[in-house]
């Protein structure tokens, strides 16, 4: 708080005279009382991104040295590729749902004390009226720290991506809690849509430890949703018979969404009839698969090739980016007309 | 805040202690209420979804089948229908334990030294050691036994997909979910927030602090600390090709695999595949050529047996921890703490 009337003021005396506070100034103070918050974030980005940086040289140390990319003939492939993907599998299936959890943590710390932490000292009677008038104090505020983590969880993403390169080829990306969530843009856009439900959260209840926790249930419960039940009907998915020979080359990473049967007559058979079936097949010890196939049981499948990674990440971040512009309105629309 | 004017002078020691369980109360409720909203909702989804799930299991047969491996098509109907639950569910019950955890021990004492409120509250009859004592012992006591009756509710949901998978309950994914972990990381992020909020002395990076330290102990532990709980056993896994049926018992976590050349000498499979690669005369088949060759293949692997061994020493571990970050966080009242 010492920054808005030390040097701040002092540095750009003759503006203050007239009523305005520059720009740079501004930005120097948001800098000098969210410095430590910020270095916090840029601590845990920056530790997260060495320790990718480390794992992902060795990744592409065992990448080459298993000779991966340049293999011959179908069969030798497969094994190196196993034998790669069975080296690192719980790496690259655990790293993304560990860290799909942080884009929330910052957003919610550096979101919700924002404002409430000032309404909860009282002291935004003192800082809102330095020079600038709170609409401008509030709106620089928030716009700033908005552009700060979202730029430092675009770059984190990037780090993720490069360690990620080397798993592309054999493993769905797009599968909920994989990669789809720290790649691309989703990531950098959850940690916005965080930051703006917190700042949101905190003029609204004036508290920052309700807000914080408010803010990362929301947070989940907003996300969690999204990632299981709404983002496989982003686009219409893909059926294809899976045992009439229907199998793509890439199954390996497509995302499957559900499978059903279908029967002799062409009609969809429910699970319920489905297990009947089956149950009474394995009584008389007859093998379920073989019979199914004889009688012209036909399993089908829906899935979304990983080709729509890009499609995806474009609709969940424009969504995203939606929602953290209403929050912001709403919150500023707050500060306005209710707090005072 | 009035619980603390209470009579002050006077007042014997045992009914000291008594009445720090009113005040206690009184001044965590919210808390506590948030915390039980928090365990109680998802309580609610597991229940709803452990009771589907077991119609489910039984409508297809699968209680009256043993063992599993002989109905392969109940089974992959089951599991096509909720493995999915077994993979995002525990993942998100993870956050649990820390976010409770945090969000009570973080601003017990970083509240009162943030707004200054200890002044008024650690003088008044009850001393403050008796008053920080008291405190974090009838919290950490809630706060764990809520964890532990969750944990229960947990272990009840998760038993058809573990009967149904062939996932070792040792491996990360639920171990710490399970038995006594669930409640022993609750306990531990409690005291890390509790302690952290009397050094810090301010509460949101209190509660941060707990966050970031309890996911740094999280992961070292599953990653580094757990497979050493105990030697593991190790094991040929395929001594010759011919009867290369696996060695490993069922459901084992395993914590290693390596070969060993004809000389003794120890390979990674990595290393293996690069020497094949680099031999004159091309290998045509990557999985025999090793048997053919003299080498075998071992691992190193904990049985499922040692389940609540593991239990336990992880749960003695993070107790003693969390005793110790008490103790401290008394010791920095009495002697820190102005």
């Amino acid at each position: 708080m010492t920054a808005i009337t030390g040097s701040a003021a002092a540095r750009t005396g003759p503006e203050r005279e007239r009523g305005k506070l520059p720009r740079l100034g501004m930005i120097w103070v948001i800098w000098r009382q969210h410095r430590v918050a910020l270095a916090g974030v840029i601590a845990l980005l920056a530790g997260l991104s060495l320790v990718l940086l480390i794992s992902g040289a060795k990744i592409r140390g065992t990448y080459s040295s298993l000779g991966v990319a340049s293999c011959h003939g179908a069969s030798q492939c497969r094994v190196l590729r196993n034998l790669f993907t069975d080296d690192y599998f719980g790496a690259a299936l655990y790293t993304p749902r560990f860290l799909e959890f942080i884009p929330g943590l910052i957003g919610a710390f550096l979101g919700a004390p924002l404002l409430a932490r000032e309404f909860e000292a009282g002291t935004y009677r003192f800082a809102w009226t330095q020079g600038a008038g709170r609409m401008r104090w509030v709106a620089s505020k928030v716009a700033a720290l908005a552009f700060a983590c979202t730029a430092l969880a675009l770059a984190f993403s990037q780090v993720f991506a490069w360690w990620y390169r080397p798993f592309e080829p054999f493993i769905a990306r797009m599968i909920s809690g994989q990669a789809f969530e720290v790649e691309g843009v989703v990531f950098a856009a959850r940690t916005l849509f965080a930051f703006m439900l917190g700042v949101l959260a905190g003029v609204v209840l004036r508290r920052a430890v309700p807000a914080l926790a408010v803010t990362l249930a929301g947070w989940l419960a907003i996300t969690w949703p999204t990632v299981a039940f709404l983002r496989p009907h982003f686009q219409a998915p893909i059926t294809v018979a899976a045992t009439a020979g229907g199998r793509l080359a890439d199954w390996g990473t497509v995302w499957t969404l559900g499978d059903w049967w279908v029967g002799p007559d062409g009609k969809r058979v429910s699970q319920s009839a489905m297990a009947a079936l089956v149950r009474r097949l394995s009584s008389q010890n007859i093998h379920p698969n073989a019979w199914l196939d004889r009688h012209h049981y036909v399993l089908w499948e829906s899935y979304q090739p990983g080709s729509r990674f890009w499609e995806f990440q474009a609709i969940e971040c424009a969504g995203l980016l939606i929602l953290s512009l209403a929050l912001a309105a709403a919150a500023l629309y707050w500060v306005r007309r209710r707090a005072s | 805040m009035t619980a603390v004017a209470v009579p002050a002078v006077g007042i014997q020691a045992s009914s000291a202690w008594a009445r720090m369980i009113w005040v206690t109360w009184r001044q965590h409720r919210t808390a506590l209420a948030w915390a039980a909203a928090l365990l109680g909702g998802i309580a609610v989804l597991l229940v709803v979804n452990g009771l589907l799930m077991r119609a489910s299991f039984h409508d297809l047969g699968l209680t009256a089948c043993h063992p599993l491996s002989r109905c392969p098509g109940q089974l992959t109907l089951f599991q096509s229908e909720y493995g999915g639950w077994s993979i995002y569910l525990p993942q998100f019950v993870k956050s649990v334990p820390v976010l409770t955890g945090a969000f009570v021990g973080g601003p017990l004492f970083a509240r009162e030294l943030e707004t200054g409120t200890y002044r008024f509250a650690w003088t008044q009859g009850t001393g403050r050691t008796r008053w920080v004592i008291a405190k974090l012992v009838l919290l950490a006591l809630a706060v764990t036994a809520a964890a532990g009756a969750f944990s229960v509710l947990f272990s009840w949901w998760y038993h058809p997909l573990y009967t149904a998978g062939d996932a070792s309950l040792l491996e990360a994914h639920v171990f710490d979910l399970l038995g006594v972990g669930f409640a022993a990381w609750t306990l531990l992020a409690f005291a890390v927030g509790a302690f952290a909020g009397v050094v810090i002395r301010r509460v949101v990076p209190a509660i941060a602090a707990a966050i970031a330290v309890w996911a740094g102990a999280a992961i070292g532990v599953a990653l580094y600390l757990r497979p050493r709980y105990q030697e593991p056993i190790t094991r040929h896994v395929a001594p010759a090709i011919r009867h290369a049926q696996n060695l490993i018992p069922a459901r084992a976590y395993v914590v290693r695999s390596w070969w060993t050349a004809p000389d003794g000498q120890r390979l990674s499979t990595d290393a293996l595949v690069a020497r094949m690669q680099h031999l004159s005369a091309p290998v045509s088949d990557f999985k025999r050529w090793p048997f053919q060759h003299g080498y075998s293949q071992w691992a190193a692997y904990h049985p499922e047996s040692r389940f609540w061994h593991f239990q336990a020493i992880e749960g003695a571990g993070l107790l003693a921890v969390s005793l110790l970050l008490g103790a401290a966080a008394v010791w920095w009242v009495r002697h820190r703490a102005a």
